[in-house]
């Protein structure tokens, strides 16, 4: 990393303040007011308040509820990212092969990128439609009793479908960007070393898209944490029984709509911590590991 | 160790392009064929076609008497160095050498003993450990060498291996490289388009133009004897100075007025009327005034080299052909004094303007 250095003026800090002032306003302002929140109990009208240390943060590690909400997340979130990256590699792969008609490849993978995660949810609601969805009917024809109302499994099928199918364009792009980027030289010099096709891939291309991966990963673990919060308000809600819903999902509806303003708050601080975790680990990882 | 023959080979790209048009050679075993020939004339791709990089469009590529068109490229049992060097970045030297060795199934001992006997070779026992970009360049360059050797194929295939050193390491590897491939005696083919490289290097020369073999031979075959415009053209520095004119009664006359008259047995031999005259500026001395073919030129730039000296001029003045003779040792006087060279009559070289070849 370049490190610049300014000395004197402070010029460079007035082009920034714009920037920072919105990161004030919008991220730090509301952050401490959650952190000031989580400390509170309020009643049920929000007439009055009561300072009461870590119990909001207490109550939930102790709640079923949120204990299932979280271990629910974790796996889905790992579905997600794991499905994602898997599909969008195979096809990265494919497509980095083809030399004719390879723009129309890409744009038909590319484009759902810009479909918004509502937008998405809704597709999939129709999709999956207990009477008319297409997608119901075949899994019907498949033997597979699908149903997405009362079943947990098969709501949360449907919604890490949706979700992997959302995101799995994200990837594409950012792998053929790797694949791309390795000399093409290097893998004709395995071409010559190695002949079994799969061999070559991972011990040649995919350690080279070590620093790629590592990148998309934590990319993907962060759009399952928060961003699939669209795609199950606009399906499931949740349901069955909370069995699709996320630590994210239960932070609205324990806020929102249950008026737990206290815990929901404490559950959104959790959250942030596991973004910064997250993160800093992802910098300090690309800093020193993957890079050649 | 094994002999490669080349017969016929085409190759057109997908897009049209029409890089190599019918080469034929056979390089004998243990023998190093230079490829040489300008930017774009298709050298890479035809020693990426004997590599299996490329498939061979029509003709037919043997290696050791068995024809692999259709082997795959670790299969032909060759070994390619790349103009970039191509290392495996995320791996030590050491695993750069032994990956194509453990692709093969040699055992670990094996492989350990080939590594160190290649690194010795080459002297790059102490970088084992590293990665490809804690090396410098001409580090790197060893460490591909390695690669290739510790592989003990029955081929060296280079693609301009040292057209990304500095000129001074150029040299040296060039010399490296010449040993090495004596030492283990593995055929070899060697892509350049530095003439001199080629020359130094090469038992034989095979030189492309757009994609067709103009001439095959050895180096000293092809700098004597030049059977076409872009041979002559190509070998040889300074380069030979290409005269443009018309045959007329046993004379050539040139663009200026200026007349040369030839010896009868080149002048007998010409069919066209359009020719150029091959003199290479090594081959003219300072007049004599004895049986020898004289030029009057107008001098106007002596360059000392030190060793030589370079004279440019215009053959018969203003308006004439240039022309540049290479005067051993130091010249003395000013251009002025410089007007009278000759040379023997055998060191002429004509060619037909018309179909480039020599006459
Ligand atoms: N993959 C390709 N697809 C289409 N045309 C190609 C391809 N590779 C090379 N060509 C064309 O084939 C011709 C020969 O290319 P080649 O790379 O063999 O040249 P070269 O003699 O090695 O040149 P250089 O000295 O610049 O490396 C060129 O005209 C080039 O544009
Ligand atoms: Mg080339």
């Amino acid at each position: 990393m370049k490190r610049v250095q300014f000395s004197g003026t402070p010029l460079p800090y007035f082009f920034v303040l714009p920037q920072i002032a919105i990161v004030i306003v919008f991220f730090l302002w509301p952050a401490a007011q959650a952190v000031y929140k989580s400390f509170l109990l309020e009643d049920a009208w929000g007439l009055t308040s009561q300072f009461v240390w870590f119990r909001n943060y207490e109550d939930m590690v102790l709640d079923a509820d949120w204990v299932n909400t979280a271990v629910f997340t974790v796996i889905f979130s790992m579905i997600i990212a794991f499905a994602s990256l898997a599909i969008a590699l195979t096809l990265a792969v494919r497509a980095n092969d083809i030399l004719r008609g390879a723009s129309t490849y890409k744009t038909l993978l590319i484009w759902t990128y810009a479909v918004a995660p509502a937008v998405a949810g809704l597709i999939g609601n129709l999709l999956f439609n207990p009477l008319i969805g297409s997608m119901t009917h075949l899994l019907h024809a498949l033997g597979w009793e699908f149903d997405r109302a009362s079943n947990g499994f098969d709501a949360a099928f449907m919604i890490s479908l949706i979700a992997v199918w959302k995101q799995v364009s994200v990837n594409f792009i950012f792998f053929l960007a790797g694949l791309q980027g390795i000399s093409k030289s290097v893998q004709e010099a395995a071409i010559l070393d190695c002949r079994s096709r799969s061999k070559r891939f991972w011990t040649i291309t995919f350690p080279l898209l070590a620093p790629t991966t590592f990148f998309l990963l934590v990319i993907n673990m962060t759009y399952a944490f928060f961003d699939t919060f669209g795609i199950i308000d606009t399906t499931t809600r949740g349901a069955p029984g909370g069995s699709t819903q996320t630590l994210v999902y239960k932070v609205y509806t324990d806020g929102f709509i249950g008026a737990d303003l206290g815990g929901s708050s404490a559950q959104s601080v959790v959250l942030l911590l596991m973004v910064l975790v997250l993160t800093a680990f992802q910098f300090r990882f690309i800093e020193r590991k993957v890079h050649y | 160790m094994a002999d490669i023959a080349i017969r016929d080979v085409e190759k057109r790209y997908a897009n049209g392009a029409h890089a190599v048009k019918g080469v034929s050679v056979d390089v004998a075993d243990g023998e190093l064929l230079v490829l040489l020939g300008p930017s774009g004339c298709g050298k890479s791709t035809l020693l990426r076609m004997v590599a299996g990089l490329e498939t061979i469009t029509d003709g037919e590529v043997a290696i050791d008497g068995a024809r692999v068109n259709d082997v795959s490229p670790a299969d032909r049992d060759i070994a390619m160095v790349f103009q970039n060097y191509a290392l495996y970045p995320h791996m030590s030297v050491f695993d750069n050498l032994a990956y194509g060795l453990r692709n093969r199934g040699v055992t670990k001992a094996d492989i350990k003993h080939r590594v160190d006997e290649a690194a010795a070779i080459l002297g790059i026992e102490d970088y084992l450990d590293r990665r490809p970009n804690q090396l410098s360049g001409g580090q790197r360059q060893r460490v591909a060498m390695g690669r290739a050797i510790v592989r003990e194929p029955k081929a060296f295939l280079f693609d301009e291996p040292l057209s990304n050193l500095d000129a001074k390491l150029r040299v040296h590897m060039r010399i490296e490289i010449k040993r090495l491939q004596r030492r283990l005696g593995v055929t070899s083919l060697y892509v350049t388009h530095d003439q001199v490289e080629a020359m130094t290097l090469g038992d034989r020369l095979i030189v492309l133009n757009a994609g067709k073999a103009e001439q095959i031979g050895t180096p000293m075959e092809l700098y004597e004897n030049p059977q076409t415009l872009f041979v002559a053209g190509f070998i040889g520095t300074p380069a030979m100075n290409l005269l443009p004119g018309k045959l007329e009664n046993g004379g050539v006359t040139f663009e200026g007025g200026a007349n040369l008259q030839l010896p009868d047995m080149l002048s007998g031999k010409a069919a066209s009327k359009d020719v150029v005259l091959g003199i290479r500026p090594e081959h003219l001395h300072a007049a004599t005034g004895q049986a020898e073919v004289g030029f009057t030129v107008t001098t106007d730039l002596i360059e000392h080299l030190g060793a030589d000296t370079l004279l440019h001029g215009r053959l018969g003045g203003n308006g004439g052909p240039a022309l540049t003779a290479r005067l051993p040792g130091k010249v003395f006087g000013s251009e002025s004094d410089r007007n009278g060279f000759g040379i023997v009559p055998d060191k002429l070289f004509l060619f037909d303007a018309g179909t480039g070849h020599r006459i």
